[in-house]
């Protein structure tokens, strides 16, 4: 299904064309596409005409008659940015720092994005919803997610949170700051960052926060899964959805709808972790369906 | 067909999304930015190992199979104590007293003289009631009150989880992870009564490995006027924990502690005035083997040596030399495989091996050490029936030279009965191996130097073949939230306890006509109920209350006041206030009906205890601290356990800066 739709009849062809480059990178890539092409259905298949690409093999010229670029991913973001077509350019399943940080490709090229990341008020609003007793967050940022400390203070004085904010510039100094920050932080607010959370130093973030007792909130599932208490987050899946609803939203010229976190989102809980900190949850169904009530009521 | 493995694929898109980046930043000319590390979507969809683990969980409160209470940081710190037994008074049912200034006594449900022989004190999982009297040196602890994270104290016997003397109840106290606080801090207590505290401690490292060093003296007059009774402590301790990958976790901890104690008494003949001598010291290894599906293998070492040298020589004529030296070490050796079966089951099965050496001359009769061996298999399970219905089973087998072998088996069933409102009833039984001094005394006060004895007094001789003391344990507990503020543990206990061990004295030709033995022989049953309240309106605020209840019946045998050893009322009470952000005021009060220790002199003795602390927070350049003001035993209460002295009622300032 999803290769003769990426493949496509090559025979006198009035459907709209779209490139995409990077969905088949990685297993999560190709979630992302599956559920896009499952969004659009019968009438996208009408509608568009999709071509694959991967981002080592892009160049403007592979463009040709596409009306638009699709991206997954931030590699693929990046290539294309680098040698900007001249149509819109829609990048999506990346995260929100890495897109702001690409390069802004001259000469008016339309482009936006769709993150992989959820909102500081998302991520926040769950907070509220879970533990609505606990009011102050631990916060440490690297030389990346720094840039985020004003979007993080702006989310945090609207939810009503204080934020005890730990600036680091390498990760030796991570140790220390996690303990300054939770020193009298309710729990520990995980930005993204690559220096700060990854693989590497999960481990002592999770059993540093579970030694003094202050759950985490993670930004994926993985992260819930390895100990965190619990996350919100857009799984490939629910990604790929929102393209292709997107997609099948646009008018019959692609405009791109501004840069925007995903509407769809799930939350995640971690119980085990819930129960030993003492801690009482919702079970994550209910969570999820308060947060997607709170987010109608009051957009984000 | 192979799978690509998908965090492999996520690392190599990362990389490529670093190269990518970076020329394409260069070709636009802000080249600077390429050098930090940028997210990428796999930061948000790859998988991570579980770190949490199952079986590095500990377990809640809510499915626990006794009754725990928990003394944190804060609690300690607002208790205002000065020592480490002091924070036992916030736990319903325990009682501290001071034989004088450097023995205190901490017992929980009575049944106890100077030595509370009858409760399992761990730190780190390490066992730390001394193998020759039994009880704990508390003031010879190499341990400050600041390095401890937090203490759990489990009220009722539990030996087929904590082993020998399990017995009324278990302390376990967990000292601060080395990198729970980088950098240094200084603390320094000063106030009557001679106190003079001072501590150092440095910690650091990097995210593999990381230690912790303090050092710290510690100096006071005493708690009895009348008596010389003062301690001059220093010590040190030390801990390096080790991530050794992704499976592995080391920790190395050490300490030692050096003191010395006022002893005697300013006209006493026999008992002069002197310093007596105490070294404490141990070594301890552990390491932590993560296994597939949050499972766990563990195994850890640790030795540690006590020893008191009191050498004097008595005022009486003849003048008659004594060496009261006691030394003891402990090895032991415990391996422990958690297997977690699906998110229902969690098994533990382990094996340890124990020896304890004494040796003492005096106590003992004789100068070779006395060694024993204790080897025990152990497995315990935890089933979670239903989400409403935990079951905790488990059983201990030890064997011990002395005794022979001995079974300890433990079920509670949990009930979760609503949301936050649980019922736990369960049985345990656990046993106390007598000590080397009840099985092995010949303690004797010679007028000639040895070798030969030209004997004065037989103070002790043991006739030996003792056999265990045993307890049998029941329990109906309620754990509940009332609301989001207010938490409650009740619990109602009966333990029937036998074969109980007492000192009784049979003729001999000495001085006084009697010796000591020891004999098997004491029956109790106890009865009782304990409540805990937890009461926190607000982040500021907390209140925490006890209240305890318990009854003997006992053949009182050997005259053993068995009946009256634990006060039949008890209440303590712990309020702290935090008021403009920097200010705290917190207060403690306790409250106990009379009691008459075994072995004391027959004095019945009520206790009205209050402490007051205020501190103000304070921040200077690059630190942190705290200033406080700490009065103790405002109501000039007695010291317990002995009548003959008046404890003082002291104030001291203490003011702590850490540096980061």
């Amino acid at each position: 299904m999803l290769l003769v739709l990426l493949s496509g009849p090559a025979m006198a062809d009035t459907r709209q064309q779209i490139l995409v480059v990077g969905g088949a990178s990685t297993p999560a890539h190709g979630e992302v596409i599956g559920a896009m092409t499952g969004a659009l259905g019968e009438s996208g298949n009408r509608r568009f005409q999709l071509r694959s690409l991967a981002s080592g093999d892009y160049t403007r010229a592979q463009v040709a008659d596409a009306g638009m670029v699709l991206t997954v991913g931030a590699e693929a973001a990046a290539a294309v940015l680098r040698d900007p077509p001249a149509v819109p350019v829609y990048c999506t399943f990346l995260p929100e720092a890495t897109y702001a940080a690409l390069p802004t490709p001259a000469g008016g090229v339309q482009r936006s994005a769709l993150f992989v990341d959820q909102s500081y008020t998302r991520r926040m609003r769950l907070i509220r919803q879970a533990l609505p007793n606990k009011n102050r967050l631990g916060v440490v940022l690297g030389p990346e997610s720094r840039r985020d400390e004003q979007a993080l203070r702006r989310a945090a004085s609207a939810e009503g949170f204080r934020l005890d904010i730990e600036i680091i510039a390498e990760e030796r100094q991570l140790v220390g700051a996690l303990h300054r920050a939770m020193d009298d932080a309710d729990l520990l607010f995980a930005v993204p960052d690559a220096m700060i959370f990854n693989r590497h130093t999960a481990q002592n973030i999770l059993l540093t926060a579970y030694r003094l007792g202050k759950p985490v909130t993670g930004f994926s599932r993985a992260y819930v899964t390895a100990g965190a208490l619990f996350s919100v987050h857009s799984t490939p899946a629910l990604i790929g959805r929102e393209i292709g609803e997107t997609l099948l939203a646009m008018p019959k010229v692609f405009v791109l709808p501004p840069s925007h976190h995903s509407k769809y989102f799930e939350v995640e809980t971690n119980e085990r972790v819930a129960r030993s900190l003492g801690i009482t949850l919702e079970g994550a169904a209910e969570l999820t369906r308060r947060l997607h009530q709170v987010a109608a009521e009051t957009p984000q | 067909m192979h799978k690509p493995d998908s965090e492999q694929v996520m690392f190599r898109l990362r990389n490529g999304l670093q190269q990518v980046l970076a020329v394409s930043l260069m070709l636009t000319g802000t080249a600077q930015a390429a050098e930090t590390m940028l997210l990428s979507e796999a930061d948000f969809v790859t998988e991570l190992p579980v770190v949490l683990s199952a079986s590095r969980l500990s377990q809640p409160q809510s499915e626990a199979p006794a009754a725990v209470t928990v003394i944190d940081r804060q609690m300690i710190q607002a208790s205002g104590a000065r020592s480490l037994s002091e924070v036992f008074r916030l736990v319903p049912g325990f009682l501290v007293a001071f034989d004088n200034g450097y023995r205190h006594i901490v017992t929980y449900h009575g049944l106890s003289d100077a030595y509370s022989r009858r409760l399992q004190v761990l730190v780190d999982g390490r066992s730390i009631y001394l193998p020759s009297f039994g009880g704990v040196a508390w003031t010879d602890l190499p341990l400050m009150l600041d390095d401890i994270e937090r203490i759990e104290v489990i009220r009722g016997p539990n030996a087929a989880s904590y082993g020998a003397n399990s017995f009324l109840g278990i302390i376990s106290i967990t000292t601060r992870h080395a990198a729970a606080e980088p950098g240094s801090a200084v603390r320094l207590n000063a106030g009557s009564n001679d106190i003079r505290d001072g501590m150092v401690r440095v910690a650091g490292g990097g995210q593999d490995a990381q230690y912790r060093l303090t050092v710290g003296y510690q100096q006071d007059s005493g708690y009895i006027h009348q008596f010389y009774d003062d301690n001059n402590i220093t010590l040190m301790n030390g801990r390096i924990d080790w991530q050794a990958g992704e499976r592995d976790e080391l920790q190395f901890h050490f300490g030692y502690s050096g003191s010395m104690h006022g002893n005697g008494e300013v006209g006493d003949l026999m008992d002069p005035i002197r310093d007596e001598r105490a070294i404490s010291r141990f070594e301890q290894l552990a390491w932590r083997h993560r296994l597939d599906g949050g499972s766990e293998m563990s195994l850890q070492f640790y030795h540690t040596h006590h020893e008191w040298a009191d050498r004097y020589q008595t005022l009486t004529t003849p003048a008659i030399n004594l060496d009261l030296k006691v030394a003891s070490d402990r090895y032991d050796v415990e391996f422990q495989h958690t297997l977690v079966a699906g998110e229902t089951t969690r098994f533990i099965l382990g094996a340890g091996a124990r020896l304890d050496e004494s040796q003492s001359l005096a106590y003992l009769g004789t100068d070779r050490t006395l060694s024993s061996h204790l080897y025990r298999l152990f497995g315990s399970l935890e089933w979670h029936v239903t989400p409403d219905w935990i079951v905790n089973t488990g059983v201990m087998y030890e064997h011990y030279d002395i005794t022979g072998g001995d079974l300890s088996p433990r079920l509670a069933v949990n009930y979760h009965l609503a949301k936050e409102h649980t019922l736990r009833l369960s049985y345990s039984g656990a046993s106390r191996q007598p000590v080397v001094f009840e099985e092995s005394s010949n303690a004797r006060v010679c007028l000639t130097a040895p070798p030969g004895c030209a004997l004065f007094d037989q103070v002790y001789l043991s006739s030996g073949g003792l056999k265990p003391e045993h307890i049998d344990s029941g329990e109906i507990g309620y754990l509940g939230r009332l609301s989001p503020a207010l938490s409650l543990d009740l619990r109602m206990f009966h333990d029937r306890i036998y074969d109980l061990i007492g000192a009784y004295h049979p003729p001999y030709p000495d001085i006084d006509g009697d010796t000591g033995d020891f004999r098997n022989g004491g029956k109790a049953t106890l009865l009782g109920t304990e409540l805990q309240l937890q009461y926190q309106p607000s982040r500021e605020t907390r209140v925490i209350l006890g209240l305890a209840n318990v009854q003997i019946e006992s053949n009182n045998f050997d005259d053993y006041a068995y009946t009256d050893s634990a006060p039949r009322n008890s209440l303590n009470l712990l309020a702290m206030h935090q008021f403009e952000a920097d200010w705290l005021i917190s207060s403690g009060f306790y409250l106990h009906d009379e009691v008459n220790f075994l072995g004391g002199i027959p004095d019945p003795y009520r206790l009205q205890r209050l402490d007051v602390r205020l501190a103000r927070k304070l921040h200077l350049a690059g630190s942190a601290g705290e200033i406080a003001l700490v009065m103790q035993n405002l109501l000039g209460n007695k010291p317990a356990y002995r009548n003959d002295g008046i404890s003082p009622v002291l104030a001291f300032v203490t003011m702590n800066f850490r540096f980061r």
